[in-house]
């Protein structure tokens, strides 16, 4: 810029300056957003139509990878497995959470506290709540199994039993998303307005109604925003099924997740071609269903 | 929602500090560098490594002053896919720890060092290495690492539970029977003690089931690699060992070792005998002390085990190879090889200075594992390894807990090793 245009109307205002200063503290974050998400997600849609073993050049095979999928026992396995886990670990952190919120917002004693407490497991690393759940499930020396055999109860084998296995991780994962769900519910709970239970005190509600018809219509943006992370979550467990069954294929076997699978197939095996077509696979499936919530949601979410 | 919106920022500011928290491990220790410098990298373990490379590192450059080295040690299970990239991408350490399982892989890539010529050129003699570790560290008949450690077995015994019993210590003469006959005196199911742990969990099965199946006269492949070693009455009968040992409650349960690693329940005192390599000798002599006994492995209708051992390669991309090369001759020569047996480290590779490693603890009979060697062969292995090994061990623990007959067993894991080799061979 020459001195002379400071006197007439810059052709950089302070709107542009503002602007450019966005795109520039921006660009990091986006820079590796796209080396590290954007560019290796779009790669692996054409690594799927590949054979590659990471280290030589890809050698392409049009469909094979996914014909091959569609008569993979061990995938279609892992398919259901992750099916079930969702199916039992969404509704259950969305409910305990909706719940726990609930009795959160009733204004007792120590909420914050106990916002703090329910929310310690979320930045706790899943690894490490992988690792302590192991000693909290072992059949002899474990805590859980210590209390039940104290109260004369039957005594699982929480970690080897291969029907109880995923119900075990099912109740970690729900211990350690359930706090996150919990504070952006209870946001919501906070932000409906008082004045709309006054009135249905007036009109004679008792509590289940008032939950029923002003609590849950309110909060359902909140909870549409929950369970559509929450899915996304689940559909890629990965982490628990690591610590605590990893070692020991005979039970992965009733455990494996997709997410897993893609691992050990990508990583252990070197099949990077077949992996990737199993996290395209994913991602449709993902696709899907976070289509079909979007389309459904204007059935049941109220926005104020 | 703007609570929520805050909420976000610090929930992501958060788990940004949990990342960056556990981002920052693996050891290297760097100095200046003068003229090069040379990078090695090994799995992380508890054999004094980082005590081994120092000293070599000192001798090493009594002669080589100009060259500096620096060492990097990865978690074991990271080790081989970060060895696989940076080696392939180019780049990686010039020096690096192999094992038997992974080294084909790399050196069929064309990403090790052929060391034929240096060896020859340095007139490096590879008979002080058994014959067992020079086969599995063999590419098409060259050498594409120098063997550093070894692994023989052997059985680990404890006293304490042998003389409750009132049965006699186990020695060379132990055969299959006598496991069977007095491991069932020195179990006590009650107490959770066992007469015999076999670690049928952990996937390399180099304590486990390989060593049962030699000894039974079978092999895990063929000598070619193309073919399954499953499904011969040999495997059958080692898998029936097993489903018999653990019916009895002479092995614990399959269920009990997927909890509690089959290690910790001997050196806890739970079991009267354990079969296991000579890196756990440090490990039990301070867990188990005086009550510690070692003697060679039981047999059956032939003595011995696969050996399995370690190796050091150089990286066919390094530009310093003759140098590197310099440096594994003395991490595999005399002065570093006793050093390490001195502190009692592992067992050395040199087969020379192995009395050294021996009277690292004069109150064992170590020389159980020496004796033991001249009747291995190598530990199997190929191209997919690791994903038939993962089928042996898948098959064999649900096979022993839910009773399976041994032999469909066997021809279950014949069939689909068979598989994966023939798509290996294509």
């Amino acid at each position: 810029m020459k001195d002379g245009s400071q006197q007439r109307t810059p052709i950089i205002t302070d709107k542009h300056k503002e602007v450019i200063w966005a795109y520039v503290l921006t660009l990091p974050a986006f820079l590796i957003l796209l080396m590290f998400h954007i560019g290796p997600a779009l790669s692996s849609f054409w690594y799927s139509l590949t054979k590659w073993n990471g280290l030589t050049a890809p050698e392409f095979v049009g469909f094979a990878n996914f014909m091959a999928l569609m008569k993979d026992g061990e995938f279609l396995h892992s398919v259901w497995n992750t099916i079930l886990f969702v199916l039992g670990a969404v509704p259950l952190q969305v409910i305990l959470a909706t719940i726990f919120a609930v009795l959160l917002n009733m204004g007792l004693k120590g909420t914050g506290f106990y916002r703090t407490i329910y929310f310690l497991p979320v930045v706790t690393m899943l690894i490490a709540v992988g690792s302590i759940f192991r000693w909290l499930y072992n059949s002899e020396y474990g805590l859980i199994n210590y209390l039940l055999g104290l109260l004369h109860l039957p005594q699982p084998q929480w970690l080897t039993d291969p029907g109880l296995l995923l119900f075990s991780i099912i109740i970690a994962e729900v211990w350690h998303r359930m706090g996150y769900n919990l504070v952006i519910l209870l946001a919501g709970l906070q932000s409906i307005p008082r004045s709309l239970y006054e009135a249905a005190d007036i009109d004679g509600a008792s509590i289940i109604q008032k939950f029923f018809n002003v609590t849950l219509p309110l909060l359902s943006p909140s909870l549409f925003f929950v369970i559509v992370i929450s899915l996304i979550n689940s559909f890629q467990v990965f982490d628990l099924i690591f610590v605590m069954v990893g070692e020991h294929p005979s039970l992965l076997n009733e455990t494996q997740s997709i997410v897993y699978k893609i691992y050990e197939e990508g990583f252990k095996f070197y099949n990077m071609g077949y992996a990737a077509a199993q996290s395209v696979v994913l991602f449709l499936m993902i696709f899907g269903v976070t289509l079909l919530q979007l389309y459904y949601q204007k059935k049941w979410v109220h926005y104020q | 929602m703007k609570k929520v919106k805050i909420f976000f920022i610090f929930s992501i500011f958060l788990s940004l500090l949990a990342m960056a928290a556990c981002g920052s491990d693996g050891s290297s220790s760097d100095t200046e560098a003068e003229d090069i410098t040379l990078e090695l990298a090994y799995w992380t373990q508890d054999t004094g490594m980082e005590e081994i490379l120092e000293h070599a590192i000192e001798i090493y450059n009594d002669d080589h002053e100009h060259v500096e080295i620096t060492f990097t040690s990865v978690p074991f299970d990271n080790y081989w896919t970060r060895m696989q990239t940076s080696l392939s991408g180019g780049q990686g350490p010039d020096i690096l720890l192999m094992d038997g399982r992974n080294y084909l892989q790399l050196a069929s890539l064309g990403l090790l060092e052929n060391l034929n010529s240096y060896i020859e050129d340095s007139d490096l003699d590879m008979s002080v290495y058994p014959d067992g570790m020079n086969n599995l560290y063999k590419y098409e008949e060259e050498h594409y690492a120098i063997p550093f450690v070894m692994g023989p077995m052997a059985l680990y015994y404890n006293k304490e539970i042998f003389d409750e019993a009132g049965v006699d210590y186990p020695d060379e003469s132990w055969t299959w029977e006598d496991v069977e006959e007095y491991g069932g005196q020195l179990a006590d199911n009650e107490d959770g003690t066992y007469g015999f742990i076999v670690d049928t969990t952990t996937f390399t099965q180099q304590a486990g089931l390989f060593p049962l199946v030699h000894q039974a006269g079978g092999s895990i492949i063929s000598d070619d690699k193309t073919e399954s070693g499953f499904g011969t009455p040999e495997t059958t009968e080692a898998i029936q060992f097993l489903q018999t040992l653990t019916e009895e409650g002479i092995s614990p349960p399959v269920s009990t070792l997927q909890e509690t690693q089959a290690k910790q329940m001997f050196g806890s005192e739970r079991g009267a005998m354990y079969t296991s390599g000579s890196y756990d000798v440090s490990f039990f002599s301070e867990s188990l002390g005086d009550k510690l006994g070692v003697s060679v492995l039981p047999q059956h209708k032939q003595k011995g085990y696969p050996i399995h051992g370690s190796a050091f390669s150089v990286n066919a991309n390094s530009e310093y190879k003759e140098e590197a090369f310099e440096f594994i001759k003395v991490l595999t020569g005399d002065d570093t090889q006793e050093f390490l047996g001195e502190i009692g480290s592992n067992f050395p590779a040199h087969m020379e200075v192995v009395e050294v490693w021996e009277q690292s603890h004069p109150e064992l009979e170590l020389s159980a594992f020496r004796e033991g060697l001249d009747d291995t062969v190598p530990y199997p292995s190929s191209l997919t390894i690791s994903e038939w090994q993962e089928v042996v061990t898948s098959e064999l623990t649900s096979g022993i807990s839910n009773n399976t007959p041994a032999e469909e067993v066997s021809q279950t894991i014949e069939e689909q090793m068979n598989e994966i080799l023939e798509e290996e061979n294509r």
